[in-house]
């Protein structure tokens, strides 16, 4: 490809014939010689190298360190080089001779394109920085549309699109894209399946040599020549770049495909970088609402407790001391009979208090379990509702039971109770059930009845049957609990421990 | 010696049974209905005209604060006492308690009280003096800079003892103009004309 140079000579004549030099050693020459033209020359084009007289006015003023300069400079001014701008990549002193000149520009244009490598480096290198921070949806999608700014001008397709796979529904879908339309729909996920399912680069410039699926695809596009170039990580394909040039003739290099090659290579890191930490991210957020959810259940735990303590058990011990006071009074004043009946009341109270702390002591943590494991408690509560009511309740045991963690025993045997209840106090069933079942890799228990069941929706759980804080509790534990309930036709409540096989 | 007629109003049945039992063996004490709520207060206490009501303040339906306040209102002349658990003495007060008596008084301090109330007096629970006399110095100061602020008040002193503005400024360490322009927000604050009658104002409403 032709150089393209810009050459700044004040001199009519010099200009002439240094750009003569130039032609003949195969650049593309703009001559200018004013600052005006050159800056103006500057915003439209982009040159490989600029070469400039320092002795045209103000034109040091326009130069841009970006751009690669070759300036020509009068003995005085080399002898003291302060003011001249940066980003100047060599030095001509005059007078010098035309092949001083050549080499000179020869000289620069070598260092302009050995520094364009680094630059290439460089852009590599801020897309693995950016990469690391492709957490939200916004930035992913700046990351792609850098990729694309990158790939368009270093390869110069006409249409260059970035194409990622949905993990979870397994298609493809253009993330980003720049450039002319194509005249179909899919045309970018159709060239993705093709290069998905080969996970190699694609680069045809000849459509002749193409395969027929690909050469049907690139006459749909329009296209004539095409570079796609798969993103690949741990030896899985999860989209890829296409590029694309429509122009008759128009070529895709073997520089550009390495060029992709890398970009591609670099951009699946990232991509899979972001895939990694977002993951972490959302296990992370995950576990927080869950601690957050365990210590609101825990409040509300003990603000339940503490409200029952102050209401049952505080009064009593207020009524049992107002009743030793008169107690006192009573001895003190001789009045024995009356003593006597008082502390009679008084044991009645502390009788009745100590059946209180024993109910709320239950309600903290099933002490029966402690004492007598999780399959007779349950036994026992079956028990008693055959005892107590019309219900005709069966107690089953599956599978080899193992030991379970202790709030997973008391969850289970909250759970138990608190369908039993619900039997007791709403369900109106003549036939209940309660399975507790052992496999390999879980654990569940299942309380069924045959009874009037219920409308399910969200307030019945967590209103009605105080299940939704059991949901919780379950779900906090790992496990997980399901209700189903029609009415009319009774109400199964499962709950299913995953344990260790 | 009448024998003091006693309303109990606790929502806990063995609460009211226990104080019943407390306060009956004393022969001038009679207990004569019990109530379960703020609500049920109001009914006995229009049915039974009681002299002294023994009141809960947590209670369900009514609290015995919002009782207080309604009995106030139509029966100005029944002594409620608050018997508690908890501490909320400025909103008994505020809504017309006649006293304040902790759940774990003595059975002769709760006499006293009862008897106390009865003849008009105010019985408060010891442990509890301490917290009302801050609320009061609180609630004195805010009222007090409401109207003039501790350095108003300063200058009055100063000038109840005879400085002249100069001197009040050197004194303070504020200018004379100072001085004088707090005057004229202190005229202007008591409705007075001039330093005489500032002071005088000042003292009578108790502000120096």
């Amino acid at each position: 490809m032709k150089k393209d140079i810009l050459l700044v000579e004040a001199s009519p004549i010099l200009l002439a014939s240094r750009t003569k030099t130039l032609e003949k050693q195969g650049y593309h020459v703009t001559g200018a010689s004013t600052a005006g033209e050159v800056a103006k020359l500057m915003r439209q084009e982009s040159y490989d190298l600029l070469i400039v007289d320092a002795e045209v006015p103000e034109v040091l003023g326009v130069l841009s360190s970006e751009v690669p300069t070759l300036i020509m400079v009068n003995e005085e001014m080399a002898g003291s080089p302060v003011g001249l701008p940066l980003g100047i990549w060599g030095f001509l002193v005059k007078p010098f001779t035309a092949r001083e000149f050549s080499r000179s520009v020869g000289e620069a244009i070598d260092k302009a394109d050995a520094l364009k490598d680094t630059i290439q480096q460089k852009i590599l290198l801020s897309l693995n920085n950016t990469s690391k921070l492709l957490v939200s949806e916004a930035e992913t999608d700046k990351f792609f549309k850098h990729i694309l700014e990158i790939v368009a001008a270093e390869t110069e397709a006409d249409r260059v699109s970035v194409v990622i796979l949905d993990e979870k529904t397994g298609e493809l879908a253009v993330k980003a894209k720049v450039g002319l339309e194509p005249g179909i729909i899919d045309a970018d996920e159709k060239i993705g399946q093709w290069v998905m399912k080969t996970s190699q680069p694609l680069m045809v410039n000849d459509k002749v040599d193409a395969n027929p699926n690909v050469k049907e695809i690139m006459s749909q596009l329009g296209a004539s020549s095409l570079l796609s170039v798969p993103l690949v990580t741990s030896g899985k394909a999860i989209g890829l770049i296409n590029g694309v040039k429509v122009a008759k003739g128009a070529r895709f290099t073997a520089g550009s495909l390495e060029f992709l090659s890398i970009l591609a290579e670099q951009a699946a890191i990232a991509i899979e970088n972001a895939n990694l930490f977002r993951s972490v991210e959302k296990q992370r957020l995950q576990l927080e609402k869950l601690i957050e959810k365990a210590t609101l259940t825990q409040e509300n735990e003990r603000k339940r407790v503490a409200i029952e303590i102050h209401d049952s058990i505080g009064q009593q011990v207020v009524g049992v001391l107002y009743r030793v006071r008169a107690f006192d009074f009573l001895l003190s004043a001789s009045r024995f009979t009356e003593a006597q009946a008082e502390v009679n009341e008084i044991k009645g109270i502390l009788e009745k208090t100590l059946n209180e702390l024993r109910r709320v002591l239950a309600g903290l943590h099933p002490l029966a379990l402690d004492e007598l494991g999780l399959i007779s408690t349950l036994r026992q509560e079956v028990e008693k509702l055959n005892q107590e009511t019309d219900t005709k309740c069966h107690f089953q045991l599956e599978g080899t039971p193992i030991e379970l963690t202790s709030s997973r025993e008391a969850a289970i045997y909250r759970v138990v109770q608190e369908a039993l209840t619900n039997i007791r106090k709403h369900a109106n069933a003549t036939e209940a059930d309660v399975q507790l079942h052992f496999e390999p890799g879980t654990v569940s228990v299942k309380v069924s009845d045959n009874g009037k069941g219920f409308k399910l929706d969200e307030t019945n759980m967590a209103g009605h049957l105080g299940l939704l804080g059991m949901k919780e509790r379950a779900e906090m534990l790992g496990g997980n609990l399901s209700v189903t309930s029609k009415p009319g036709s009774g109400t199964s409540i499962v709950l299913t421990f995953p344990t260790k096989s | 010696m009448p024998i003091i007629r006693v309303l109990l109003v606790d929502d806990h049945q063995v609460v009211r049974e226990g104080l019943k039992r407390m306060l009956e063996p004393d022969k001038d004490i009679k207990v004569v209905g019990e109530a379960v709520n703020g609500e049920d207060a109001i009914t006995q206490a229009e049915l039974l005209s009681p002299d002294v009501i023994l009141m809960d303040i947590k209670m369900p339906d009514m609290d015995g604060i919002t009782a207080t306040r309604q009995l106030r209102q139509k029966m100005p002349d029944i002594k409620v006492i608050m018997l508690t658990l908890y501490e909320y003495v400025t909103e008994a007060v505020e809504a017309g308690a006649s006293g304040y008596i902790l759940k774990d008084a003595s059975r002769e301090r709760l006499i006293q009280a009862i008897h106390d109330a009865y003849n008009g007096y105010s019985p408060l629970a010891p442990s509890l003096t301490r917290q009302v006399f801050t609320e009061l110095a609180n609630l004195s100061r805010v009222i007090r800079d409401s109207l003039l602020s501790e350095r108003q008040c300063e200058i009055l002193r100063l000038i109840a003892v005879g400085l002249v503005s100069r001197d009040i400024g050197v004194k303070l360490c504020i200018s004379e103009s100072t001085v004088k322009k707090e005057l004229a927000h202190i005229f202007d604050k008591l409705g007075v004309n001039d330093r005489a009658q500032a002071v005088s104002e000042a003292m009578k409403r108790k502000l120096i």
